[in-house]
This record gives structure tokens, C-alpha cells and sequence, in this order.
């Protein structure tokens, strides 16, 4: 239904939560096939929200990722664009290193990071924001 | 110029030596009851030393004259500063390091082949060393850890107030009309200057406030010399822009060497980096709205992080461009070790001039160092270190991007990535 917010995400710190704003799309699953499903989500004229290369850490340093999208009635080619860019850029990464098996202690700092990104940008504006195109 | 530093009963300057009370600043750190343990080491350029993980690197500074004090909102009172005098302790740094994260912070040697790529291996530091306890939240121990180095910082630079300096530089921006006025045939030259500020770890603070919920802004180039900018974040060893960095932005110290001779240096225009993209547009249009009313000619942008990051930096160039105004990139690059891949992660057609900064994904080797302060525990799990990189006998393989500020995006380094 257009106006639905949704969040993708393989980050389960988002798991059985209320979020009342928008709903969590967990999947156990790598960074690239996050970004995969968004870009489906995005053919299903979802409009990405937030940034998918949101943090500054490398596709090959954090295993999170976390996206927010929205319902709309048509096809939004921005998000393409930006999905497919995020897309290109983390096979780059990638290709050059694949990821660190890293310690448990990194893995809690990278969800808490993720997280962060998700509802930190959430504190600085009106909720009926989301919904303007 | 401070050209020793030692350890002394009483923390003061004496003939270019710093001398600092060890016991004194491990006390004041560990005020802060979310810090259990404190030491402090010193590291001299040319010894063999290498620090890690470091977290910050503040310039100790005092005002000694003018209103308010350094690291306004942070540690002392809100007060608009940037006017008057202030001393500042060049060529010493305090530098905040030990346990941490794991990731997001690097690594400074103070001799050897990477001594190079960090200013911080040509000055005298007092490397504070120090450990949260167990239970701390990451942002808990973040804050504990930023706060102590500023506390220590602006202790030391207190032992400033009293001293002759070897160098009194003036810098001067008038308010807009005046400034206008001054120079009515120089280009007007603005500095637009971005800051991290995407979440926790990822965050700078103006006066102290959090930049993620700020909107751009106008700011006095001599603001930021008092310390109305701090860094909270650790994004990558390599663009980290340091408390060090915001006291010496070198766009402005350079952009005010040309004042008045071929530009007329209007200021600087503040803005973040945001996750949300309609962020990203109220940011980006508010500061090309900005660059416009202040009747600027042209513009220097300069970005803090990769990625997400390059979209704000590509968004207000293009919006500044499109309001006829002559828009110059500093960024940093992430081609691949064999700079063939994209450097940054977005592009624009307007984005036509561009200075780099250098490639962060150059290897380099790290040869073992007689003394370790902090910890190489990290070395792996580093951003630039990997699987195999820290050796038995302590030397290091890994990309320049572990070094504190190698590629920074400001141009604060000596490196550049060239095509052929």
C-alpha cells in the first residue's frame, strides 16, 4: 500500500521491535544481497529513504546493512540510480578484499553502528516528512 | 614551537621543552568514573614508536585574550569564539589511545618508511592511553575517551598563557559588507566545509551541538581556530579529520595566504553529511542558498568519509555550480590498489575539478618498532589491516588507509593520485 515504510535489513537488533513508523524486513543474509532486495523493493516502486551506503564503512568492513524505503505509486528512478551505484561500489570492495571473519565484540559494534545510522537520523524531523515525495 | 617534551613536577613550557605532570593528567582523566585505567606515555619524532589505536589528536591551545575559551560547549561555556589572541603549543599533540572499538581507529609510527603519511610523526606527543570498563556502551566510551583528550589538551595549554611565542600570524574576516568592501575587485572566495556526521562514531560537534541536527550555516574561519569544532568520530584512519585538523583546516589557512592579494576570503559555510536523503536536500540546497547570498564567486568543498559521504559532497557541488558559482573538489580516493575502479562512489557532471588526496588502498610494509604505545591487538580488525597482516615479529602489511589522516580530504597530507 503506497505510504508503507518499510525496513530491509540483515542487522537483528531490529528484531522484535515496534517501530510503529515502519515495518522490519529481516533477513539472514550478506551486505551485496541486502542491497540486491532493495533494489527489487525499488522495481516494486519503492522509494529509497535513506542513503544505502549510509556510514562511511566499506562494503568489506561491516557485514550490516540497513534500508529504509517507502511505497510510491510509480517507479522512483533516483533510488535506481542509487541503488545500482551502492550495488557497483560494493563488488568493487569486494572484489578488492572479501570480509574479515570478524570476533563477536566487532559484529555488536557494527549492528550497534547500523542502528545508530537508522534511528539517529530519525530524531531530527517531523514524522509526516517521510511521506512527502 | 615546542621542540621536546618531557615529564615534570609541574606542567609548563621552558625553552621550547614541554614539560608535563604525568600524575596530574592521569588524575583528571580518570575523573571521568567510566574510565578505569589511565596512562601517559611520551613519543618523539624519530624514535621507534608506534601508537595505536588512536582515537583523537588535539593541539593544546589556551585563549589569552578575546571572548570565551577553547572547546566552547564541549568543555567550557557557550560562547561565540574566533576573536582575540590564542596561544597554541605547535609541535605538540595530545593523542588519545588504547583499547577501543576495534576498528575505526589507526595507527601513528614515529619513524620509519609510514612515518610520512601522518603530520603526527614530526611532533612531540603526550599519548594518553586509556581503558573503559567492561560494561561500557561503544558511544559511552567514545564520549569518555573524547572528553578526556580535550581536558588534557586544554590543560596543557594552559602552560602556554605565559609564554612568548615565536610566531604571532593575524587573521582577520569582517563581517560580510566590510569584507565585501575591502577588496571590491578580488573574486569572493567561500570555503564550504562538511562534516561527519552520520551517527554514532560518526558524529562532530559545532559549539556542541550534534551537526546531524543542525542546518547549514555561516561561520568566522577564526572560529574554528579556538576550537568551536570538534571531532567525535573514528570513520577511517585515513580521513579522519581530527580536533587537530579543525584548529589547522589548511583550505583556510591557505585561502587566507591569498586574502586580499588575489581573493577576497569571505568565510565559511558550514554544513553535515546525512543518512536520510531528504537530508541530504535541505542541506545541500540550504548551502548553495548560502553560497549565493553571500555573493560568492567560487568555492572550495571539502568532505569528511567515503561513500555515503561523496553523495552530499556530489550534491552540493552540483547545486553550488548551478548558481554560477565556480565549485573546486578536495576528496580523497578508493580505486582499487591498482587505481582502476571508481574513486568516489557518486558523480556529477559539474563535479570538473577535483584536487585528490591520494589512494587509500596502497599497501605499504610497517617495520617492527622497539616500543608499542597502546595496543597492536586491533592491528587486524583494523580499517586498512586484514587477515594476516600483523607479522610475529611485530611488523605490520597493510593499506595506508590504518594511518591516521594518510589521505585526508582536506589536503592536510603530502600525497595525490596522478593519472597517466
Amino acid at each position: 500500500m503506497a505510504g508503507d515504510i518499510i525496513l530491509i535489513t540483515n542487522n537483528e537488533n531490529f528484531i522484535g521491535k515496534d517501530y510503529k513508523v515502519y515495518s522490519v524486513e529481516f533477513r539472514k543474509c550478506r551486505y551485496i544481497e541486502i542491497l540486491t532486495k532493495v533494489r527489487d523493493k525499488v522495481h516494486e516502486n519503492y522509494r529509497i529513504l535513506t542513503h544505502p551506503m549510509a556510514g562511511s564503512l566499506k562494503p568489506n568492513q561491516t557485514p550490516y546493512k540497513s534500508v529504509l524505503l517507502i511505497k510510491e505509486e510509480t517507479l522512483d528512478y533516483n533510488s535506481l540510480n542509487l541503488i545500482e551505484n551502492a550495488i557497483d561500489s560494493a563488488k568493487k570492495f569486494l572484489g578488492i578484499r572479501k570480509l574479515p571473519q570478524w570476533n563477536e565484540k566487532c559484529l555488536k559494534d557494527f549492528r550497534t553502528l547500523d542502528q545508530s545510522f537508522i534511528e539517529g537520523a530519525l530524531l531530527n524531523k517531523s514524522k509526516n516528512s517521510y511521506y512527502i515525495k | 614551537m615546542i621542540k621536546d617534551v618531557q615529564f615534570g613536577e609541574e606542567t609548563k613550557v621552558e625553552k621550547g621543552t614541554l614539560y608535563v605532570n604525568k600524575e596530574k593528567i592521569k588524575e583528571m582523566v580518570l575523573e571521568d568514573k567510566r574510565l578505569i585505567k589511565a596512562d601517559v606515555e611520551l613519543a618523539r619524532p624519530g624514535e621507534s614508536v608506534r601508537i595505536a589505536p588512536v582515537k583523537d589528536v588535539i593541539e593544546p591551545r589556551v585563549k589569552v585574550e578575546g571572548n570565551g575559551q577553547v572547546f566552547p560547549g564541549i568543555i567550557n561555556k557557550v560562547k561565540t569564539v574566533g576573536e582575540g589572541r590564542t596561544h597554541a603549543l605547535v609541535g605538540s599533540n595530545v593523542v588519545t589511545c588504547g583499547k577501543i572499538v576495534g576498528f575505526q581507529e589507526g595507527l601513528i609510527d614515529m619513524s620509519g618508511p609510514t612515518a610520512k603519511y601522518t603530520p603526527f610523526s614530526k611532533t612531540n606527543n603526550v599519548c594518553v592511553v586509556i581503558e573503559g570498563r567492561e560494561d561500557l556502551e561503544t558511544h559511552e566510551y567514545e564520549e569518555a575517551g573524547r572528553l578526556a583528550g580535550l581536558k588534557v589538551a586544554a590543560y596543557i595549554g594552559e602552560a602556554g598563557k605565559k609564554v612568548e611565542p615565536n610566531e604571532i600570524v593575524t587573521y582577520e574576516t569582517k563581517p560580510l559588507l566590510e569584507q565585501v568592501a575591502e577588496y571590491p575587485d578580488l573574486p569572493k572566495v567561500g570555503y564550504v566545509h562538511m562534516l561527519q556526521s552520520q551517527g554514532l562514531l560518526h558524529d562532530t560537534y559545532y559549539y556542541g551541538v550534534d551537526a546531524k541536527v543542525m542546518v547549514p550555516t555561516f561561520m568566522y574561519p577564526t572560529e574554528m581556530m579556538d576550537g568551536a569544532i570538534v571531532s567525535g568520530n573514528c570513520v577511517a584512519p585515513c580521513d579522519k579529520v581530527t580536533t587537530f585538523h579543525h584548529f589547522n583546516n589548511p583550505v583556510i589557512e591557505d585561502l587566507y595566504e591569498r586574502h586580499g592579494k588575489d581573493i577576497n576570503f569571505i568565510g565559511v559555510v558550514l554544513t553535515n553529511e546525512n543518512v536520510w536523503l531528504m537530508d541530504k536536500e535541505r542541506s545541500s540546497d540550504m548551502t548553495a542558498k548560502l553560497c549565493r547570498h553571500l555573493g560568492l564567486d567560487g568555492v572550495i568543498i571539502t568532505e569528511e568519509g567515503y561513500g555515503n559521504p561523496d553523495t552530499d559532497l556530489m550534491m552540493n557541488c552540483q547545486k553550488v555550480a548551478q548558481e554560477d558559482i565556480d565549485v573546486v573538489l578536495i576528496t580523497d580516493e578508493f580505486p582499487g590498489r591498482d587505481g582502476k575502479s571508481q574513486s568516489v562512489a557518486d558523480t556529477v557532471p559539474e563535479a570538473d575539478a577535483l584536487v585528490s588526496c591520494g589512494n587509500g588502498n596502497v599497501i605499504e610494509y610497517f617495520p617492527p618498532m622497539d616500543k608499542v604505545i597502546g595496543t597492536l591487538d586491533y592491528i587486524e580488525t583494523m580499517i586498512g589491516g586484514y587477515e594476516g597482516s600483523l607479522k610475529e615479529d611485530g611488523s605490520i602489511e597493510a593499506e595506508i588507509q590504518i594511518i591516521i589522516a594518510s589521505t585526508i580530504a582536506n589536503g592536510y597530507n603530502t600525497l595525490a593520485a596522478k593519472g597517466y
